[in-house]
């Protein structure tokens, strides 16, 4: 058993993936952190050192610094990707896809399809979501709801360092954009994770826990929420399936679907918000695919429909925590 | 309380199977015990009379506790003396502590150049006596044998190992025969065990197990659910094992391991998911089975007329990957035992069962 | 080039009496820098198309029947229907598609520039942007991606005088497309974009140091727009005058008609040949391109992903 962190596992598997693939590349702000200044190259490696020592085993060949511009780099990663190389590219906060948001959602997720299939787009973004840091709106939110609107975009949310390195694994490999968000407040965790590379197949929703009275599903840190909410439910007498889907797009929903059908209850624990978003979206599937297994309605455990705000404790109500989660679950068992 | 598994802590009384006051012989089931990873019978290791049925059914009892009272068969026992020995048993009980070798993983040695994973576990009984090691079956690891080194313990050290292409070994696997396989378990052990050891494998585990015995001193060997070369095994289990990528393909053929589908827990998915997710698992495992299990060979009868060691043979009478008629077909010096209720895993179905035997075999050839 | 004004000519035609689905931008008059670009590419370079995509599709060697049917939306067209006119892509040849969100593809062109020298293809990519792009910052960030880099990227800019219904006189600051290139530590040119020769011979240039490793360049190539910015516009932003000055004065093949019979390159007669021969392809494309059949219902979710999951 190696015990290594989220951060550790990311540049595992980016490593894993550079010495196995010369097509891969790595390209974004401060990824190599150091580029044309009077100290080291590779002072950084990432703003929050996810990706240090790269440089140094793969030269500036292959780990490039960008200037800040996201539209710039990240069309010049679809165009390499398209052109044969499988680049991974840094959006370092997801938030900053505001100013990239053409070359992800028109460029990268319509190269494919809207030339009928001739070309693909072997690229990964790796961009951070989450709150918790008391840094505000522009650097906290959760987007992947929103890439997860468009098809032609595959979206991961790996909660733990396990998925983290199977999952990045998984992207780097496959042919079509894929955006990995990487939760900020998961850097430090820690977890058993295998020295060899490994995939973890899109579409496979991680069961945690089972259990016959609720289905809970949450999606990227609030896996840990809804674990440490299980826990509690279980002294309790309420035994919890916990599933998360670990990837958006493909949605399992196969496994949300059966696990509702098996409980009758349905919580999902969402840190991105109450509109438009996961949880809405697997609300419906489940109430339009599985109404007749519903036993209570189902409950969305997210922030309020509001900015995120950088008072730590106006922030902290806007995390869902783990006494909501219970909350909820003893409100739709009680139904 | 017995301990069936290096993390298992407490166990919950399910079911008391024997009475008070009734008389059990070796082998008799006492009473049905929940861990957290699974369900399994206690049987009688001595026989003698059930005087006190200590804990109810329901109690959560840490391992080691006292169960029940057993009196040597002949003997009378006054219900003051029965009370004495609980209360004298309780005042020096000391519940242990799980160990913690399982937290920090296994050990690696490298051998002919692969990385084999493996675990000594040290035995309680005379200090000469010789180890058992054991070797899982396709697709497993050593884990598999949690609950068996627990009680085997008792009397021996024991050694687990993974095979190449499994666990946390590595994905090298040659030609996948069985010959190799036994090849760098031979090498293992002239590392780690030089002299004369007690053998046992399952399934594919039983097949490796015998080709060692033909090359080094083996004092005994326990063949489960498998003989070898020529074992009939269901192609479909195997080829839906090496493809099944996700949690639902997989967990189909993980209960046709079992009788009981409740052993299937989520644990044991995730783990052999996992396992399979290792970059040229399924490469490797695909070499193996090709070579070593649906390759068609001599008929085991016959070959096993004269086994290298003094031979048990224990199969499940209710496995559906390797049918057990094969096991009744068998005769002397085999020592055949099958176990009713049980599927392939019998030695995690009936683990009590399966560790009495393995001790006794040991017992009787060291 | 001819190929080109007749394709289009005819398309003018044919939306006028409908049959045409969605809207088609017109690249009449605007031929000597499709043909003088594309003739310095091989086929391990990339060309960025625009969205006024008919004219450089062809001159990069697409199928002109694939290109016509795409532009109808058959089964069979340049990206099976799931395209159209604008988004003309061929990737056998090197083309690629045209961007609605105009400029990206300076940022893509840095791209399969930087895959070309990472993999030591020895390609270059070539970006072409109207006018009507050239103030969107995805532009400034792609041409200082190139230079910082290094990249064997040649940004070509079209400058037919209008983004749309708004003219690059009121919509340019500083009144120049090809000084911009100064600021990015590149070379710069405006070219007359009526005369192939002038065009070729700039490209030529551009790509070649593009070739060699020494970087990017810029080139503003100053053409005429004959037709409205779509098909149906009423262009009252202009004068009547301007269009059809324009087509007396600044025609491409008019100019290189004179231009090779004078210099005694080709003869008239060789000329009116092509010319005819011309005319008869496009009767057959066009032909062609209207009784061939959509995309087949069945295969409405194909294409999205490579991989499927």
């Amino acid at each position: 058993m190696v015990l290594k962190t989220y951060r550790q596992a990311i540049n595992e598997a980016l490593v894993g993936e550079m010495r196995r693939d010369a097509d891969v590349i790595l390209m974004g702000e401060d990824v190599a952190g150091g580029a044309g200044g009077s100290g080291e190259d590779d002072a950084w490696g990432g703003p929050l050192g996810v990706t240090r020592g790269l440089l140094s085993e793969f030269g500036s060949d292959r780990v490039l610094d960008t200037p800040i511009s996201e539209a710039g780099f990240i069309g010049a990663a679809i165009g390499a990707a398209a052109a044969g190389l499988r680049p991974v590219v840094d959006l370092m906060f997801n938030d900053f896809v505001g100013v990239c948001f053409d070359q992800v959602v028109n460029q990268a997720a319509k190269f494919r399809y809207m030339f009928g299939g001739q070309d693909q787009v072997p690229l990964t973004i790796r961009t951070m979501i989450g709150a918790g840091l008391n840094i505000s709106s522009q650097h906290s939110q959760s987007l992947y709801p929103v890439f997860s609107y468009f098809a032609g975009l595959k979206v991961l949310v790996p909660s733990s360092p396990y998925d983290a390195k199977g999952l990045l694994t998984s992207a780097i490999r496959d042919n079509d954009p894929v955006i990995f968000c990487e939760h900020k407040l998961l850097y430090d965790m820690v977890e058993d994770v295998p020295d060899e590379n490994y995939s973890i197949p899109f579409g496979e929703a991680n069961l945690l826990r089972e259990g016959q009275d609720v289905t809970i599903v949450a999606l990227s840190r609030m896996v840990h929420v809804a674990t440490e909410a299980a826990a509690v439910l279980a002294r309790e007498g309420i035994e919890a399936d916990l599933l998360d889907p670990r990837t958006t797009t493909p949605l399992d929903t196969e496994s949300i679907l059966d696990s509702v059908e098996a409980t009758g209850r349905l919580v999902i624990v969402d840190e991105a918000g109450p509109r438009c978003g996961m949880a809405s979206d697997i609300a419906a599937l489940v109430a339009e695919d599985g109404f007749g297994h519903l036993r209570a309605p189902i409950v969305k455990v997210t922030p309020p429909h509001v900015p995120i705000p950088a008072a730590p404790n106006l922030e902290a109500m806007y995390i869902p925590d783990v006494a909501r989660v219970v909350e909820a679950v003893r409100r739709v068992v009680a139904y | 309380m017995p301990k069936w598994g290096m993390t298992m802590a407490t166990g919950k009384i399910v079911d008391w199977i024997a009475t008070e006051g009734a008389l059990v012989d070796e082998g008799d089931e006492l009473v049905e015990i929940e861990t957290e990873k699974s369900v399994n019978v206690l049987e009688t290791t001595s026989p003698g009379r059930l005087v006190r049925r200590v804990g109810q059914e329901g109690d959560e009892l840490p391992v080691g506790a006292l169960l029940g009272v057993l009196a040597p068969p002949g003997t009378e026992v006054s219900p003051e003396q029965i009370d004495e020995f609980v209360a004298e048993f309780n005042a020096s009980f000391v519940p242990e502590v799980p160990e913690t070798e399982e937290v920090k993983g296994p050990s690696r040695v490298t051998v002919d150049g692969l990385v084999i994973a493996h675990r000594h576990h040290p035995g309680g009984g005379p200090p000469a006596a010789p180890p058992l090691v054991l070797i899982h079956g396709f697709g497993g690891d050593q884990d598999s044998w949690q609950f068996n080194v627990g009680e085997i313990a008792r009397d021996r050290p024991v050694r687990t190992v993974d095979l190449p292409g499994h666990g946390q070994s590595s994905r090298e696997v040659g030609d996948g025969s069985t010959q190799f396989l036994a090849g760098i378990l031979s090498a293992w052990l002239d590392e780690v065990e030089p002299g004369p050891v007690h053998l046992a494998g399952h399934s594919l585990g039983a097949a490796v197990a015998l080709e060692l015995a033909s090359a080094r001193e083996v004092l005994s060997l326990t063949l489960i659910a498998g003989l070898g070369p020529g074992t009939a095994v269901d192609r479909d289990y195997v080829e839906g094992f090496i493809t099944a990528q996700r949690r639902r393909q997989l967990k189909p053929h993980l209960l046709r391991l079992f009788a009981d589908e409740r052993f299937v827990t989520r644990d044991m998915v995730e783990t052999v998911l996992r396992a399979k997710r290792i970059e040229s698992t399924s490469e490797a495992l695909e070499r193996i089975a090709r070579a070593s299990i649906l390759a068609t060979e001599t008929e085991p009868r016959i070959r096993l007329a004269s086994p290298p060691s003094p031979t048990q043979v224990i199969w499940g009478r209710r496995d559906q990957v390797a049918p057990s008629a094969q096991a009744e077909a068998l005769s002397p010096p085999l020592t055949v035992e099958i176990i009713e209720g049980a599927g392939h895993m019998v030695h995690v179905e009936t683990a009590s069962r399966v560790n009495r035997l393995l001790r006794r075999m040991a017992t009787v050839h060291d | 080039m001819r190929t080109m004004r007749a394709f289009e000519e005819r398309m003018h035609v044919e939306f006028a009496g409908g049959g045409v689905p969605g809207f088609v931008h017109l690249y009449a008059g605007q031929e000597a820098s499709a043909a003088g670009v594309c003739a310095h590419l091989t086929g391990r370079d990339v060309l960025l198309n625009t969205h006024r995509a008919h004219g450089p599709a062809i001159a990069r060697g697409a199928d002109i029947f694939a290109v016509a049917k795409e532009i109808y939306c058959r089964g069979d067209g340049l990206c099976r229907g799931r395209g159209g006119s604008a988004h003309l892509h061929d990737a056998a040849n090197g083309l690629w598609a045209a961007n609605s969100g105009v400029g990206s593809g300076v940022a893509l062109g840095c791209g399969a520039a930087l895959a070309a020298r990472t993999k030591g293809t020895g390609g270059v990519a070539v970006a072409l942007v109207g006018d009507g792009a050239v103030n969107q910052g995805v532009v400034s960030e792609g041409l200082n991606l190139a230079s910082i880099w290094k990249l064997p990227l040649v940004v070509v800019f079209e400058n037919n005088g209008y983004g749309e219904a708004t003219a690059a006189e009121y919509a340019i600051a500083g009144g120049s497309i090809a000084h911009r290139a100064e600021a990015f530590g590149m070379p710069g040119h405006r070219v007359d974009g009526s005369d192939y020769f002038v065009v070729s011979e700039s490209v030529g240039t551009a790509v070649s140091r593009a070739r060699r490793g020494d970087g990017p360049s810029l080139i503003e190539v100053d053409v005429p727009r004959f037709f409205g910015h779509f098909e149906g516009d009423a262009q009252t932003y202009r004068s009547p005058e301007e269009a059809e000055r324009a087509r007396r004065e600044r025609d491409c093949l008019v100019k290189f008609r004179e231009s090779v019979i004078s210099d005694g390159v080709l003869e008239a007669e060789s000329l009116d040949l092509i010319d005819g021969e011309v005319a008869h392809l496009i009767e057959r494309v066009y032909t062609e391109a209207k009784a061939a059949p959509l995309p087949p219902d069945s295969e409405f979710m194909e294409y999205i992903y490579a991989d499927s999951h």
